[in-house]
């Protein structure tokens, strides 16, 4: 016998996720902060090229020089000098580089370590399941930044170890997240249906469950990266940062402090940048959750 | 008809005395209660039953698919000599999709929808054939089970098929490997009727090029009667009769079967009104020895309230009723 089958033009092929991409693509807003987002981890990229100065270069005589536009400001230092006379611009864009790379480092380790144990915790559930979600129950139980604190104040300063410090407990976060989506997943028939044609249990979750539950895990990684910019900075302000004379916004902040009133500029401009790159970030990661959040579609 | 020379094969697959429960909180659901079921080779043989007959858990039991907390409690499933249950689960992860392959209900979310169809289908032959052409394997198989442009069509994901095309694409995985055996469970549940028609033309095509034997599982005993040479009808666990499908429809031996023929409508006969079979299948809690359809069989008596056995009819048909001897 003969089947009647009619043959329509096969159109391009679309994975889910770049038809959601496409969707954001149509958020202006969303993509404008994106745009601020590349912008700034260009800057932080070829800082050494952008830069106008070199940021540990001191000199005195410049001390506490006001930004260009304010009275006694010069157009060759826009910003204005810190207490030590550095250029305030040169800093902030090295400062970039400390930020995002903290940023970055953190929410990728985080994300992996997370994602291993979510798929583990979810898929095998029982013993595995309780183990990890006990480990990250007690985890989430500290406040982040005592956390933290306490953590750098064991293994010292460093950037190494700051990295260290915030990813020890944010994996946490992403572990949830994966955790609930892979227990829906592993009900579902697909999963099944691998199951029926003899797949191993490691191919059922990393190639048959991870691609489904990306989307949540994407949206999970940018929020939460603003949220490490800002214990950074918070790490940094406190002095259990990076250690000068490595720049970094949250202990250019500091630097300010002691003259607030008379030279604002010093603690206010590393403030603004951390502002802006985080809002960013929110507004990006919300255009995301939205393009990628089925309930959320009309 | 294939079945007839049973007592001088071997059967592909012979299910003997099968016992699948899962605890509940009502109690031991007994969802198959000492199942015998014979699969000659080539042949393609129909289950058919209600929703809770436990037609499904049987097939699952077979491939060691059942979900804990249920479990196979006892019995033995023979294929090819060797017996699945208790098998290690790599042994069964082998056996699963290259000799025994089943597609389950509703294939519209049995494929995954964030891999491409070239890639499910791949996967299925990477993890079982040697190594060798797979994407000449994969275009063939698409072009078996009726897909046009299968190149272009492997690199699209399930949601930009339609639903008797992702039908066709679950054959083909199941199909990848040439399978022995081949379990399709309500294959057509999901779709459309003229779309069910040209599905199960499809899959009797496949059978007869790729010399397969079929397990067709559905609740439609018209589609049994087209399409298969022996049915089991399973009734609350167990099976009711079995025997050659033109045989049982034409002469069923068990009120039950009698009850499932009657509920069909006919386009012949405007006059014929369906009769449906009143009252619903036995909860499967604490059932005990006694005929399973006494409650809702109209010709039921005190001797089915005793142990009911198996009656051999002759002629591959048996019937678990009293009167199974009596013609109608």
């Amino acid at each position: 016998m003969t089947v009647a089958t009619f043959a329509p033009p096969v159109p391009a092929s679309d994975s889910i996720l770049r038809i959601n991409l496409r969707k954001f693509r149509r958020d202006h807003l969303a993509l404008a902060a994106a745009v601020a987002v590349v912008l700034f981890v260009l800057v932080a990229i070829f800082a050494p090229w952008v830069a106008p100065y070199d940021p540990y270069d001191t000199d005195l005589l410049r001390r506490l020089q006001p930004p260009a536009w304010m009275e006694g400001g010069d157009w060759s230092y826009m910003l204005g000098c810190d207490t030590l006379g550095r250029d305030i611009l040169s800093r902030m864009i090295y400062g970039a580089r400390i930020s995002i790379l903290i940023g970055v480092a953190v929410v990728l380790i985080a994300t992996f370590v997370g994602m291993l144990a979510g798929l583990a915790a979810g898929y095998f559930g029982g013993v595995v399941d309780a183990v990890i979600s006990r480990v990250v129950d007690v985890l989430l139980g500290f406040p982040y930044l005592i956390f933290a604190i306490g953590l750098m104040g064991m293994m010292g300063p460093g950037l190494q170890n700051i990295i260290l410090a915030l990813a020890y407990k944010e994996w946490t976060i992403s572990c949830r997240v994966i955790r609930g989506e892979t227990l829906a997943a592993r009900e579902l028939e697909y999963v099944e249906a691998a199951r029926a044609v003899g797949a191993s249990r490691s191919h059922i979750m990393l190639r048959e469950i991870l691609p489904n539950i990306l989307s949540p895990l994407i949206v999970v990684a940018t929020t939460r990266m603003a949220t490490i910019i800002i214990l950074e900075a918070s790490l940094s302000f406190l002095g259990l940062g990076v250690q000068s004379p490595l720049a970094s916004w949250g202990s250019m902040v500091a630097d300010g402090r002691a003259h607030l009133l008379e030279a604002w500029w010093v603690s206010t401009l590393p403030g603004v940048a951390i502002f802006v790159l985080v809002l960013a970030i929110n507004i990006a990661s919300q255009g995301l959750r939205d393009a990628f959040d089925p309930r959320l579609r009309q | 008809m294939i079945g007839s020379d049973r007592s001088v094969r071997e059967p592909l697959l012979s299910i003997r005395g099968l016992q699948t429960h899962f605890p509940t909180q009502v109690g031991l659901v007994k969802a198959v209660d000492g199942v015998d079921i014979d699969v000659q080779a080539g042949e393609c043989l129909g289950i058919v039953g209600e929703s809770g007959s436990g037609k499904s858990v049987t097939f699952a039991s077979v491939l060691g698919l059942v979900r804990a907390p249920g479990k196979i409690a006892g019995g033995s499933i023979r294929f090819e000599g060797r017996d699945l249950v208790g098998l290690p689960r790599d042994a069964m992860r082998r056996i699963r999709g290259k000799e025994i392959a089943i597609t389950l209900q509703d294939a519209l979310t049995c494929l995954n929808p964030a891999l491409t169809v070239g890639a499910q289908i791949l996967e299925t032959l990477k993890e079982h054939a040697e190594r060798g052409d797979h994407h000449g394997q994969a275009l063939e198989i698409m072009s078996l089970v009726g897909i046009p442009e299968p190149a272009a069509r492997l690199k699209q994901y399930p949601h930009e098929f339609s639903g008797g095309m992702r039908q066709r694409i679950m054959l083909a995985i199941a199909l990848a490997c040439r399978p022995r055996l081949l379990i399709a469970d309500e294959p057509t549940s999901a779709l459309d009727v003229t779309i069910q028609a040209q599905v199960l033309d499809l899959l009797a095509d496949l059978r007869s090029k790729l010399g397969m034997t079929v397990v067709l599982i559905t609740h439609d005993l018209g589609v049994v009667a087209e399409y298969c040479d022996r049915v089991v009808v399973m009734y609350a666990g167990q099976v009711a009769e079995t025997g050659p499908t033109r045989d049982v429809i034409a002469n069923p031996r068990h009120p039950y079967t009698r009850g499932l023929i009657g509920s069909i409508p006919r386009l012949s006969d405007r006059d014929h009104r369906i009769t449906p079979i009143e009252g619903q299948v036995p909860e499967l809690v604490g059932l005990g020895d006694e005929c399973r359809f006494a409650s809702r069989c109209q010709l039921a008596e005190a001797r089915c309230h005793a142990r009911i056995e198996m009656h051999d009819l002759g002629a591959g048909r048996q019937a678990r009723c009293v009167r199974a001897d009596e013609k109608q």
